[in-house]
Formats: structure tokens, sequence, C-alpha cells
């Protein structure tokens, strides 16, 4: 192997040698400030990485931190809500059902219902085996009737039929959204002769109140050998839109009824029919009658509801009651002195200065919002604009540096090998 | 003083490549790292502040719908108060023509279990034993159901009197209601 080539390299001169020699130095330099650059830029990074986490902890104000909590609260608490009234029961259907279902000649003596289980245990007599067997089918027939199990009836000492059956009913019976006109279907009528003799007369209805209507009237004369047992009462409201059943038996032979809960200045119309031992007798005529007008009281209620900026993105006000102020936060370089705010009241209240007029928000601004009563409250309305974005600053100093750095560097090495050079050629 | 070039070349070239390989790339890693963490911080940042805008949002629409919240608060009140709930009980028997015999809380739970879902809602249950007539019952079960406050009468029984006469005189109702608070 001939090692003089590479002896020749270190004795002789050889021009592309210092070409090499300067671009390895230049590699080495150029190193030097790319591990520079980088501790800089980290160290940039890890101060705006600090600063968004000190802007994470300054986010949630305690204001944003309870109305959160109020929200996450009322939130849980209104799924919680929906689904209670889900499954809520209604267990006055099932005695509409039971008083629509009750044959002629059949009489019940125990009642007893378990919404849990939708069972139903009934005790009763009645005056045949017929009648009996009547009822069952009749229960049998019925679309909110699942299964009807141990049945037994025997003869009384009165020489009636006493029985227990036991009914298990469909949950929907229970439900909010059955009618109980669906619930209480038709009892077999009375043949026309017989029902038009026990028919209600003289039916009056009186409102009483903003929400109660009372109602009497005249009891059959003829109750066809039986007497009456309960009344029936119907409702119309809207007018026109069709009675469903309010009561489906009254229970007792007394002539009154008052209906509560019912909606100010609304028509409702009213008829009645009676029921004995032979099923149900013929309506009365319609009465009709208008409950009372709400006195309307102006309202004192003086809040703002709400208050926007309308700006791109939104800028929501943060509204507090307690101490009438209302705090907006705008991005930087926002103009505060021309802004137009979207501002809601309570129901017929006003506000001064006005909604959508543009105002001077450099220091607060006083709203005031007058009730309907004449009362009035003021609100401070303060803006807050966001301090200019720092990373841009902090970005450039170190640049600039990191540059300089480097000039400096370049010209200390270019310097050091051009004194080298020279030292060299003197020395020769 | 002249310098070995050739040496000199491999010299900065190996301080280069350890140069390179102990502190260019460590640092180089760092700082994508870095990067990637700022961008996810500014992420966080921006959703936190959407999150509490959309916050004031929902709260302000709460505050519009007061009178639907105060009708949940109502319903669902936060504390049960049994001495209200006993004596509302009481009233609504008396307006309807039943008397309380007896009153009693049989149950009061912590939570409920609906569809295999947990919520905060407790149950309170009362028995009572009332007297009046069957139509009262009817009145009574309506006022309940009406009521601003969520009941459900979960058991009922009674016996009637004789067949015939059972709907206008007295009797003896005993029922199981059911309350809500949260």
């Amino acid at each position: 192997m001939d090692f003089s080539a590479i002896f020749q390299l270190r004795t002789k001169k050889f021009w592309w040698m210092d070409v090499i020699l300067y671009f390895v130095i230049s590699l080495l330099v150029a190193t030097l400030i790319c591990y520079a650059i980088f501790l800089i830029k980290n160290s940039m990074i890890n101060d705006q990485i600090n600063d968004v986490n000190l802007a994470l902890q300054r986010v949630g104000t305690k204001l944003q931190r309870d109305q959160e909590k109020t929200v996450i609260n009322y939130q849980s608490k209104i799924g919680d809500f929906s689904n209670l009234l889900k499954n809520h029961e209604f267990a006055s259907n099932v005695f509409a059902f039971m008083e629509s279902q009750t044959m002629p000649n059949v009489w019940f003596k125990q009642f007893s219902l378990d919404a849990k289980s939708n069972a139903v245990q009934l005790s009763g007599e009645s005056n045949d085996m017929e009648a009996l067997s009547r009822q069952i089918s009749v229960f049998e027939k019925n679309k909110y009737v699942k299964n009807i199990g141990a049945l037994n009836s025997s003869l009384g000492e009165s020489a009636r039929i006493q029985f227990n059956v036991n009914i298990v009913l469909d949950q929907n019976i229970f439900g909010y959204l059955v009618d109980i006109a669906t619930v209480a279907e038709k009892n077999i009528p009375l043949d026309q002769d017989l029902s038009q003799q026990i028919k209600p007369t003289g039916l009056t209805v009186v409102a009483k109140s903003t929400s109660q209507i009372d109602l009497s009237w005249v009891a059959p004369a003829n109750v066809v050998g039986s007497p009456i047992l309960g009344y029936k009462i119907e409702r119309e409201s809207p007018v026109g839109g069709g009675f469903l059943v309010i009561v489906p038996n009254t229970g007792t032979a007394i002539t009154t009824y008052s209906d509560l809960n019912l909606e100010a200045s609304t028509e409702y119309n009213y008829k009645v029919s009676a029921i004995n031992s032979n099923g149900i007798g013929a309506f009365s005529e319609t009465a009709s009658a208008t409950t009372n007008a709400e006195a309307v009281v102006a309202s004192s209620e003086k809040n703002i509801t709400s208050f926007h900026f309308l700006l791109n993105p939104e800028v929501i006000g943060l509204i507090d009651l307690t101490n009438n102020i209302v705090t907006l936060n705008v991005p930087h370089g926002t103009n505060v002195k021309n802004l137009i705010s979207s501002i809601t009241v309570s129901n017929g209240a006003t506000i001064l200065p006005m909604s959508g007029v543009s105002q001077d928000f450099t220091s607060p601004v006083t709203y005031t919002v007058t009730a309907q009563d004449g009362s009035a409250k003021s609100y401070q309305v303060k803006v807050i604009v966001a301090n200019p974005p720092e990373v841009a600053i902090k970005y450039n100093i170190p640049v600039i540096l990191g540059v300089i750095v480097l000039i400096i560097v370049i010209i200390v090495v270019i310097v050091f090998v051009l004194f080298l050079k020279r030292k060299a050629k003197n020395s020769i | 003083m002249s310098i070995d070039r050739p040496i000199t070349i491999a010299l900065i070239l190996l301080i280069i490549l350890l140069l390179v390989f102990f502190l260019v790339v460590p640092q180089y890693r760092i700082f994508t790292k870095l990067q990637s963490d700022l961008a996810e911080k500014i992420a966080e940042e921006k959703a936190q502040r959407e999150y509490y805008v959309e916050i004031a949002k929902t709260y302000n629409d709460l505050y519009i719908h007061a009178d639907d919240i105060k009708k949940i608060d109502d319903a669902l009140p936060q504390d049960p108060v049994l001495a209200k709930l006993i004596y509302y009980i009481q009233d609504k028997a008396k307006l309807n023509g039943l008397i309380v015999k007896n009153l009693f809380l049989s149950k009061s739970s912590s939570a409920t279990q609906q569809e295999g879902v947990t919520n905060n809602i407790k149950e309170i249950v009362f028995s009572t034993d009332l007297l009046g007539s069957y139509a009262s019952l009817g009145n009574f079960l309506s006022s309940l159901e009406k009521s601003s406050r969520i009941f459900e009468v979960t058991t009922i029984s009674f016996g009637a009197g004789s067949a015939g006469k059972s709907t206008s005189s007295s009797q003896n109702f005993s029922l199981q209601i059911k309350t809500f608070s949260y």
C-alpha cells in the first residue's frame, strides 16, 4: 500500500485542501449556530407554554366558576326531572278506568291497587252469575287489561254472587299521555227511552274566580226505579274542540260541582249526565261560562337578561345581578369607542341607553333599566380589552440576539483563520 | 505555525458529528415536542374560553327561562322540608273533604335507580289512612296530580259498604304517596 499520497497531503500545499478546511469550519460553526438556535427557540416555547398555563389558570373567574356550577347543577337536574316526568304515573287514570268499566248490577266492595306491579285486587258482589260473567268479559276485552287471574266466586248470604278477581293492567294506563276519555271507554248506555228520563236539567255554570267555575243542576225527576249513584261531567275547551270527561262519576247524588285549576279568561262548556244502577243517562243541555280575567299587575322586574357585543366572534357579557355589573372581555385591538351592543331586559322593562346604539366604552357606562311599575335599576357596563399578545415581542428579541451572536461568531472564526494563515506564511 | 490540514479536517468533522448527535439532535427532539405541547396548550386554552362563553350563554338562557326553572325547583326542591309536605297533604285532604287519620314517613332514600342509571333524586314515601267519600278521594288524587310538586300514589286500598250504597258513605282509604326532592 502506498502511503506517500497521505504524506504528500500533509507536506504539500493544495488549494482544494484549504477549501475543504474552510468548508468544515463553516459546517462546525453552522452546527453550533443550529444548537444555539434550538436552545433559544426551546427557551422561547417554554416561556410561551408557561404563559398559556398562566392564561389557563386565569380563564375561569370566580363568577364564571359559579355560573358553571349552577349550569351543571341545573343540567343534571333537568335531565333527572325529564326522566322522572317520563316515568310519572297517574293513579287516577285507574279510577276512571274502573268507573267506566263497571257494569250494572255489579258492586265492588274492596279495591286495592299496587302501581308498582300494575295489579288491582277487587272483591265484590253481583246480582247474578250472568252480570259477573258480563263484567269479566268487559275487562277481558279492554286494551288496558293484560291479564285476569285468581277469579273465584260463590253464592253469598243475600243470594248474590260474591267474587274476588285480580287484574293486571297495562303499564300505559298510568301514563300522562293516556287521555282519561280514552281510558273511560263507553259504558253500555241505557236504552233511549230510559236514558231520556234520567236526564239532569237546569244546568247552571257560574265563574267564581280566574280558575274556578261552579256547576249546579236539577236531579232527574224520574230515576227509573233506581236511585242516582252519581253524575258524569264533561267539559269542552276550546269551544268546538270536543267534550272530554272531567269526572267519570262524582260518586254522590249531590247536584253541585266546583271545577278548579282553570285558565283565566277562558270559555268552558259543560254538560252533565246521571248514573244509576241501570247505567248512564242522557246529557243535560250544555251550559257555558268564562273564567274571570286576571288583574294586570305591573311587573317590578328590571334585570338585564343578556348583554352582547355584535363583534366577530360575538362577545357575551357576564351579568352580576348582585352588584349590578356587566363585564365584557373584548379582544386586543377592538375599538371600544364605537361598540354596538345587543341587550335584552326583563319582560315589559325598558333600558337606556337603548340596545343597538353605538357607545364609547373607554370608561364604564351606566345603563338604567326601568320596570313596568316605574322602578329603576342602574347597571355598570365594563369593557376589558385583552392585553396585546406578548409572544410577538418575546419572539423578536431572541431572534435578533441570535443573529447578532451568529454574526460575531462568524467574524471571530474568519479572523482567527486568517490570523493562522498569515502566521504560517510569515514562518515560511 | 502551520496546521496539519487533513488531521484538522478529520478532527473538525468528528467534533461536528459529536455535536450533532449529542447536542443538536436532542435539542431538535425537545423542540418538536415543545411545539406540539404548545399547540395542545393553546387549543386547550381556546377550548376553555369557548367553554366559558357557552356556560355564560347557557346561564343567561337559564335566567331567561327562570319561570320554567322555578317550576322544576318546585317539583324537585333542594330540601325535602317534611313539615311543609305533611301540611300540604293534610291541607289538600281537608280541602277535598277527607280526614287524615294518620300519616307517617315510611321511606326516605338518598338516590334512585331508573333504567339502570343513578340519579340524584331522593324519594320520600308517606303512608296515610284517610276517611271520606269516594268522590273526595278522586278529587284528592286529582289535586295531588295537578300539584306543582310531583306526587305519585303507589298503592291504594279501600273497602266499601254494602252493595248499591258504596259511593255515598264514608270509607277508609289507605294510600302510599311518593314524592321527590333533589
